[in-house]
């Protein structure tokens, strides 16, 4: 399994605004838990998107490439 | 008052002014480009709503300015003055550069830096320092979920609606509060510095007593200059916004701008001095986000990242420097 990334962007932005926890006032610290919580909610919706559309498998890849066209795909029909 | 202190006051306008010209662009580029209002018509109302923002929001900004970056018994007019000049030169020379650099978080660092010039390290606060080097790098992020959560729920809104052109005609409508919100917002916040300066300055002359709320007179001249700054600078900009913001749709714009005006607008009432151009740069990356990550002009983002950076220091040790000759007439 591999983190999309815009699952990636806000899981990381969620950690920033964690370690501002500490040299953020007491009084200013529920900010901090507001924006931490809203970009693990968009980090977890980006997850789930990208796994509806089949984005975290990229072994599969190989899999799914579309075969180069045979000369004789072009013959014309008569 | 003496010719001094009227020349510092005339100065610390004249970085209103120069704020409110720089930043005209953020608040009526996309009400222009989607064609909601003329350059004329757009520039008015930011103007206007720069203004009236004192009649809304309180002076907690103007206090955390005056009172809680360096002690108050620090300041006098050398001080000031020096810090003014830091701020002035480096917002001058990141502009030469094309650093996106923000002009609040320059006033902070010069004032530090000239109050260290005189009186060392003892004289700043450390718990103010502290609240606004966190919400330096708070407030673009708050401002880039908001934008991101914004234009979400507008997609989860409308995406079932077939009238596009009535659609349409709804954002164009909010564009215009988008924009009125912002520009009440950076009128808030930015024109308040410039109060607390002028605030710390009447107490250091005895004008005013020590505590004294902010007179009328110096918040109704500090919203003039805004005004007036944005009045001038958003004709200037107007010739040359249009690539700039071509990207944006009106439905952008409105969630860009909405981000940043909640962000801004919590931060002002909380008394935190923030970067208006930073905090709205985040909410645009924020929307843009919601396409794919590589709509994204990352490179921009990386500025603001510098300036975080390098602004507090590079505007402190000028404004450290411009204290020398005040220091050796003492």
């Amino acid at each position: 399994m591999r983190l999309g990334r815009r699952t990636a962007f806000f899981s990381g932005l969620a950690v920033a605004c964690l370690l501002l926890w500490e040299p953020t006032p007491a009084e200013y610290r529920w900010v901090n838990l507001f924006a931490a919580g809203l970009a693990l909610v968009w980090a977890f919706a980006t997850a789930m998107e990208d796994r509806a559309l089949g984005r975290w498998r990229p072994s599969t890849r190989k899999s799914r490439r579309v075969p180069h066209e045979r000369s004789d795909d072009h013959v014309t029909r008569s | 008052m003496t010719i001094w202190v009227a020349g510092i006051i005339f100065f610390a306008l004249a970085f209103d002014f120069f704020n409110g010209f720089h930043d005209a662009a953020n608040s009526i580029a996309t009400v222009v480009s989607t064609r909601v209002l003329s350059p004329r018509q757009a520039v008015v109302w930011a103007a206007f709503f720069n203004f009236v923002a004192f009649l809304i929001f309180g002076t907690e900004v103007a206090a955390t300015i005056a009172n809680d970056v360096v002690h108050p018994s620090v300041f006098d007019n050398a001080v000031i003055f020096s810090g003014l000049v830091g701020a002035v030169a480096w917002n001058i020379i990141t502009w030469w550069l094309g650093l996106p650099t923000s002009s609040s978080h320059a006033l902070v660092g010069a004032m530090a830096g000239a109050a260290v010039a005189k009186a060392g390290w003892a004289s700043l606060i450390a718990s103010g320092f502290q609240k606004i080097a966190v919400f330096i790098v708070l407030s673009p992020i708050v401002g880039l979920l908001l934008g991101f959560t914004f234009m979400v729920a507008i997609y989860w809104l409308f995406h079932r609606s077939r009238r596009l052109e009535r659609l349409n005609r709804g954002f164009r409508i909010g564009q215009l509060f988008s924009a009125a919100s912002f520009s009440l917002a950076h009128g808030a916040n930015d024109a308040q510095k410039t109060m607390g300066i002028i605030l710390a300055l009447l107490v250091a002359n005895g004008i005013v007593p020590t505590g004294s709320d902010v007179p009328l007179w110096v918040v109704l001249s500090a919203h003039t200059a805004i005004a007036l700054g944005t009045l001038f600078g958003g004709w200037r900009i107007v010739h040359t916004m249009g690539s700039r913001i071509t990207k944006l749709q009106p439905s952008q714009g409105m969630a860009a701008e909405s981000a940043a005006a909640v962000t801004i607008i919590g931060n002002t009432i909380a008394g935190i001095p923030v970067s208006t151009t930073q905090t709205i740069t985040g909410a645009i990356v924020g929307v843009g986000s919601t396409q794919r990550l590589s709509a994204v002009r990352w490179g921009v983002a990386g500025q603001v990242v510098w300036a975080w950076v390098l602004t507090i220091p590079g505007a402190f040790v000028i404004s450290y420097v411009a204290y020398l000759p005040f220091k050796g007439v003492a």
